[in-house]
């Protein structure tokens, strides 16, 4: 799906009478494959998240899907069973008493059998590494943390949506979950979705993005290649934002002396540029 | 022998007594030290930590705290007193909305006049940085400058414990830099003793001792060196090393360099400079 934002302004009413500019005149456009967003507390990447998703209505400028106005008329209502946004701490919105209704619930109420609803679900629990067969009588509110997220992720991907939304993912889940949320998140793209990922979390997007995007006070301030963004650590620091952590490794050896080359993202790119490093 | 602070001997427990959460564990803490626990979701680490102060009650096994018998009833006051907690959601912890009196909550509950409590306050929200936030609405705050006053209402009554319970988990990372940094602060000028459970391996990285858990279990304790640097140990419990033992073990696997792997920053620098 090809999303885009043309001038994209949206105001919150902060302390009364206050206006606070959550969105000050975006414009970005969005295509196959995963974007990360990085911006600190209050940046407006939630915000952007949600008027993407179609849940909050810009005060000004355009939402196009496909190329289509998707702020009027009747292609918003044809878009919305296309997107799926998971939002931050989405097991907090669970309500099913089983796993297996939780995770149906969205399919079964757009018309699809039973029997395909468990196919699917059953394909979106392997892909984050749970079985259906396993959990699908439990009680969702009586699984650990990181089930509990991959259950709601799970949930969204069932849906098969073509635009992903997903707000800090791996926020407070343990090494394990969160490799199982960051693989279902690569697979959606490998898909052919359009995927679009807030996060604090430097090496998680290092890992599934292809783009960054950081947001300052509602407005875009950088937007390129992963390694261009997130394997710089000077540039991301003056942005007050955090690069990846071998990116980060490379700059304090660097600052002792120590020869790095490139811009490596991972541990392994990070001892092939120490390698590399001593060479020249 | 040396004094501890925290000693548990056998301490187990199960919500449900068909699925023991903690099975036997026996930890020694000295005054003052730093040590992370690490472990995946559902391994017990907090479930441990909250018995440090007794919000979960003693089913099985000793355990003394600065002294005080974590089992005796009498002591539950003192106990919480000289153990405090810092949790995931700090909107979880705060009983007024106005930071000022959130922080002097503590210290007025344990007794002290309500001028005594506002110095106590004071001094704590001076120590995470939060000077002048005395009238501000918690809720105002970002998450990072929350979790600051949930630790100012701990320090506020002066505990020789502090147990932090994946404090930063939840804040962006300059929330966490910050925070890190009081914690440390608390440590350095006020000797607290520090229990610090986090999946942050870097953090766990600048503690002076690590606890691995396991199935309910201390499946490891040591220095971060010799800890956090087996791959083996730390996969068995859903854990990774530190991205710098992590490059290092590639460096030494690329022929360039040889020697243990170390954890921090620092450690990779003067390794690679010998």
């Amino acid at each position: 799906m090809y999303v885009s934002l043309e001038d994209v302004s949206l105001a919150y009413e902060g302390a009364p009478g206050e206006k606070v500019l959550a969105l000050d005149g975006v414009t970005l456009a969005f295509d196959a494959g995963v974007t990360g967003v990085m911006g600190r507390t209050g940046s407006g990447k939630s915000t952007l998240l949600e008027v993407l998703a179609g849940a909050l209505r810009p005060d000004s400028g355009r939402l196009l899907v496909d190329g289509r106005d998707a702020l009027h008329g009747d292609a918003v209502r044809g878009f919305s069973g296309q997107i799926g946004l998971v939002f931050q701490i989405p097991e907090r919105q669970f309500f099913e008493p089983t796993v297996e209704r939780e995770v149906s619930f969205g399919l079964l109420a757009r018309g699809i059998s039973p029997r395909e609803a468990r196919r699917r679900a059953s394909h979106a629990f392997g892909l984050l590494g749970l079985s259906l067969d396993g959990l699908g009588r439990r009680s969702p509110f009586a699984l650990s943390g990181g089930q509990q997220r991959r259950v709601a992720i799970a949930s969204v991907l069932a849906m098969r949506p073509r635009l992903l939304l997903l707000d800090e993912p791996t926020a407070g889940l343990d090494p394990r979950s969160r490799e199982a949320c960051l693989s279902a998140i690569c697979s959606a793209a490998d898909d052919g979705a359009t995927v679009v990922v807030a996060s604090h979390d430097a090496n998680a997007l290092a890992r599934v993005a292809g783009r960054v995007v950081t947001l300052e006070d509602g407005r875009v301030t950088l937007d390129g290649p992963v390694r261009d963004l997130l394997g710089n650590a000077d540039l991301m620091g003056a942005h007050g934002l955090e690069a990846a952590c071998a990116a980060r490794t490379a700059r304090a050896l660097r600052r002792s002396g120590v020869v790095v080359a490139g811009s490596p993202l991972t541990a392994e790119e990070l001892a092939a540029a120490i390698v590399l490093g001593r060479a020249l | 022998m040396d004094e501890k602070i925290v000693e548990a001997r056998g301490v187990s427990h199960a919500y449900v007594r068909s699925r023991p959460t903690l099975r036997n564990v026996s930890l020694d803490v000295s005054p003052g030290e730093l040590v992370a626990i690490v472990g995946e979701n559902g391994s017990g680490k907090t479930t441990f930590a909250r018995h440090l102060n007794a919000l979960i009650p003693l089913q099985e096994g000793e355990l003394e705290v600065a002294g005080l018998n974590a089992s005796d009833p009498d002591a539950l006051w003192e106990l919480r007193r000289a153990c405090g907690m810092v949790f995931q959601n700090p909107e979880n912890q705060f009983v007024s909305s106005v930071v000022g009196e959130d922080v002097a909550f503590g210290p007025r509950n344990f007794g002290a006049s309500e001028k005594d409590a506002s110095t106590l306050a004071f001094s704590a929200l001076v120590a995470v940085g939060l000077e002048g936030f005395e009238r501000r609405d918690v809720h105002a705050l970002s998450g990072g400058q929350q979790q600051r006053v949930a630790l100012a209402g701990v320090l506020a009554s002066g505990p020789r414990v502090i147990v932090l319970d994946e404090a930063t988990s939840m804040i962006d990372p300059q929330g966490r830099d910050d925070l890190v940094s009081a914690v440390l602060a608390a440590r350095s000028e006020r000797g607290a003793t520090i229990i610090w459970i986090t999946h942050d391996m870097e953090l766990a990285a600048r503690a002076d001792r690590v606890v691995v858990m396991r199935n309910g279990e201390v499946a490891a304790t040591g220095s971060p060196a010799d800890v956090l640097t087996d791959e083996e140990l730390l996969a068995s419990a859903g854990l990774e090393m530190p991205l710098v033992a992590r490059a290092w073990k590639e460096l030494v696997r690329l022929g360039g360099v040889q020697g243990p792997a170390p954890v921090t920053v620092e450690g990779l620098v003067s390794a690679l400079c010998m």
